[in-house]
């Protein structure tokens, strides 16, 4: 059984398509991560699957149970939900929020414990308006995790978080996909989709553009990992050619102090740095940039080599986007 | 517990944290505990004078009765707008800050989000009402006035359900509206509708069926109060005066000529009230017809907002 299907799902609102024929499975356990820029219909898409919007056309099941208009508060029992563009109520506290999601899920769990996984701890009690954006996002998290749903929702989770509360977002979704819930992640910040997704989507214009594993949407892309290394003093150019020399390097550029090799396919980093030193070039620092998802949208969605669409743009610039 | 209930219960919590909801529980209380203190105190003072002057004791005993009819005036104006004021944001205000959002992201419908918000509202209108009331029944002991506590407890019942019935309707219009300027001019312009042109505008229309339909003078009286009764104001007031009028037919008689009571108010009352009683009352103008007007007020406003609510996109 699929966790999330939609089949065929469309949504007008007025003159502009929201969803164009939308077709998606998200598959029990899995961390999905659904990827677009604002306006391509990634929220109408999680609206239709919330209920909260109704499709002009096509069929939305959640875990098995087909969703229509009022019919959809039992399986809602299953799934916790972090919606985008939510609001709390400025005046109950945390705790309170928590207390409101347990009894409305007839669930039994303390929200202390649920304030602790969220990094809340000690702050339960103050009124829910004088949280800023981070920790109202933080609370609902935790809302969303009452009574261990079997379905996650997260509309842009780390929207608001500092660095600390998107890894411990990260954590929370791990552990959740550990326990066997299904994650539906939606996100534009791509390195936090990348960290814990196993599969992508990516959406634009209303229309799914591409489904794959993170790994699999990275080679199909085309796309490298640059490595850039901070050297002593200049290098020779005996030690660039041996860098070239190895497998998989496409390119080594050299710049003052600063080496930046380009790395086609799975070279290992430490491959590169033993080349340079045994060279004779002393590495002070390096640091890899990975591919990131924004590369990788930019190659799908710019009409890059990677596209796979079948109306291909033919006269791109040909540019691998970087 | 019932999903409607959990929502009534947040949205109860939630609004008694208002200061609002304060200020209006504590308007409340003042004015019914000291507005029975003060008709108390000027009643005694009124006997005292007569006593002192030698003359006799004047007309009926005034009991708690007669502060009721005093405030039932006030409350009719009062409670409808507190009520208004409570809940023309119960849904749009909701759907506006997005915490509609994370209440329909848990396992609840739209019908228990209508159905939480008229209980929880209808709940921080009527507690403070109905708390003042029966807290300023405990004056009149303490004074010479007597208490009626049957006819006392009457009223606080049929002011909560007017009370009741107008957070429907703003209830109503909130889930119904797209926009919060909507619900206000919706909410508020329904109250104004009903308590200054409805009556204004009952009589020329019967007036005008009548001469299309040659009525008989009596159907005419029956058409007029109907009409006035169908107003949710009307039919409180009416029911009201039915607690302690002389007749069901005055206490009918008593929603024409306005909701002053000037003298020609008073002469047209005592006219239409006499033709009731010739013809005898009929079933659509008895208490139980009454009281029923005003519950097909509240669960109509509640149904037909509901009823937009179901089909509106978020």
């Amino acid at each position: 059984m699929a966790a999330i299907e939609l089949d065929g799902v469309s949504k007008r609102y007025g003159a502009v398509t929201a969803l164009d024929d939308l077709s998606l499975t998200v598959d029990e356990g899995e961390v999905f991560g659904f990827l677009g820029p604002n306006g391509a219909g990634k929220s109408t898409a999680i609206n239709v699957l919330l209920d909260f919007v109704q499709p002009d056309a096509g069929e939305v099941r959640l875990l098995g149970d087909p969703i229509r208009r009022e019919e959809s508060a039992p399986i809602r029992d299953r799934v916790g939900v972090l919606p985008e563009g939510f609001g709390v109520y400025g005046r109950l506290s945390g705790r309170k929020h928590l207390e409101f999601a347990v009894d409305s899920k007839a669930a039994d769990q303390d929200p202390d414990e649920l304030l602790e996984r969220v990094g809340l701890t000690g702050d339960g009690g103050r009124p829910a308006g004088d949280y800023s954006r981070g920790m109202q996002q933080r609370l609902v998290l935790a809302m969303a995790l009452v009574g261990e749903p079997d379905l996650l929702v997260l509309d842009e989770p780390s929207t608001g978080l500092d660095p600390n509360g998107a890894r411990r977002m990260r954590e929370v979704v791990r552990e959740e996909a550990a326990r066997g819930a299904t994650v539906f992640f939606s996100s534009h910040i791509l390195g936090q989709v990348e960290a814990v997704c196993d599969r992508v989507g990516i959406i634009r214009d209303g229309e799914m553009i591409a489904v794959d594993s993170v790994a699999g949407l990275r080679e199909a892309s085309g796309a490298e990992s640059v490595l850039e290394i901070a050297v002593g003093g200049d290098p020779s150019a005996a030690a660039l050619d041996a860098v070239r020399e190895l497998g998989g390097v496409s390119e080594v550029r050299a710049a003052g102090d600063q080496v930046t090799v380009t790395l086609g396919g799975d070279v290992r980093k430490t491959a590169v740095l033993d080349a340079l030193e045994s060279a004779g070039v002393e590495v002070a620092d390096f640091e890899t940039r990975e591919t990131s998802l924004e590369d990788l949208f930019t190659a799908y969605t710019g009409g890059g080599s990677g596209d796979r669409r079948a109306d291909t743009d033919t006269d791109d610039d040909g540019g691998e986007s970087r | 517990m019932n999903s409607a209930l959990v929502v009534a219960r947040k949205d109860f919590e939630d609004a008694i944290r208002s200061r609002g909801v304060l200020l209006v529980s504590a308007v409340f209380v003042a004015l019914f505990v000291f507005g029975a203190y003060f008709f108390a105190d000027q009643v005694s003072q009124a006997a005292q004078a007569s006593a002192q002057s030698g003359g006799q004791q004047g007309g009926d005993p005034v009991d708690s009765d007669a502060f009721l009819r005093t405030l039932s005036s006030g409350v009719t104006l009062l409670v409808p707008i507190v009520a208004v004021v409570a809940s023309y944001s119960a849904v749009i205000g909701e759907r506006a800050s997005g915490t509609l959002k994370l209440l329909l992201s848990l396992p609840h419908s739209r019908r228990d989000v209508v159905l939480g918000k008229l209980l929880g509202r209808g709940g921080v209108v009527a507690v403070p009402a109905v708390g003042g009331l029966l807290l300023s029944m405990l004056v009149f002991p303490l004074t010479s006035v007597a208490l009626a506590p049957l006819n006392y407890v009457a009223f606080t019942a049929l002011t909560a359900l007017l009370g009741l019935v107008f957070v429907a309707l703003s209830v109503g219009i909130s889930a119904a509206a797209s926009t919060g300027r909507r619900a206000v001019v919706g909410s508020v312009g329904s109250y104004l509708f009903l308590l200054v042109f409805w009556n204004r505008a009952a009589d020329p229309i019967v007036g005008r069926l009548s001469d299309a339909l040659s009525w008989e003078p009596a159907t005419t009286v029956k058409a007029s109060l109907t009409l006035k009764l169908l107003n949710p104001l009307g039919a409180y007031s009416s029911l009201v005066a039915a607690l302690s009028a002389e007749s069901t037919a005055l206490a009918r008689a008593s929603v024409t000529g306005g909701i002053q009571l000037s003298r020609r108010a008073g002469i047209v009352q005592q006219i239409y009230a006499q033709r009731l009683t010739e013809e005898g009352i009929p079933f659509y103008l008895t208490d139980a017809a009454v009281l029923a007007y005003l519950l097909v007020w509240l669960a109509v406003s509640a149904v037909v907002g509901y009823a937009v609510f179901r089909r509106a996109d978020l």
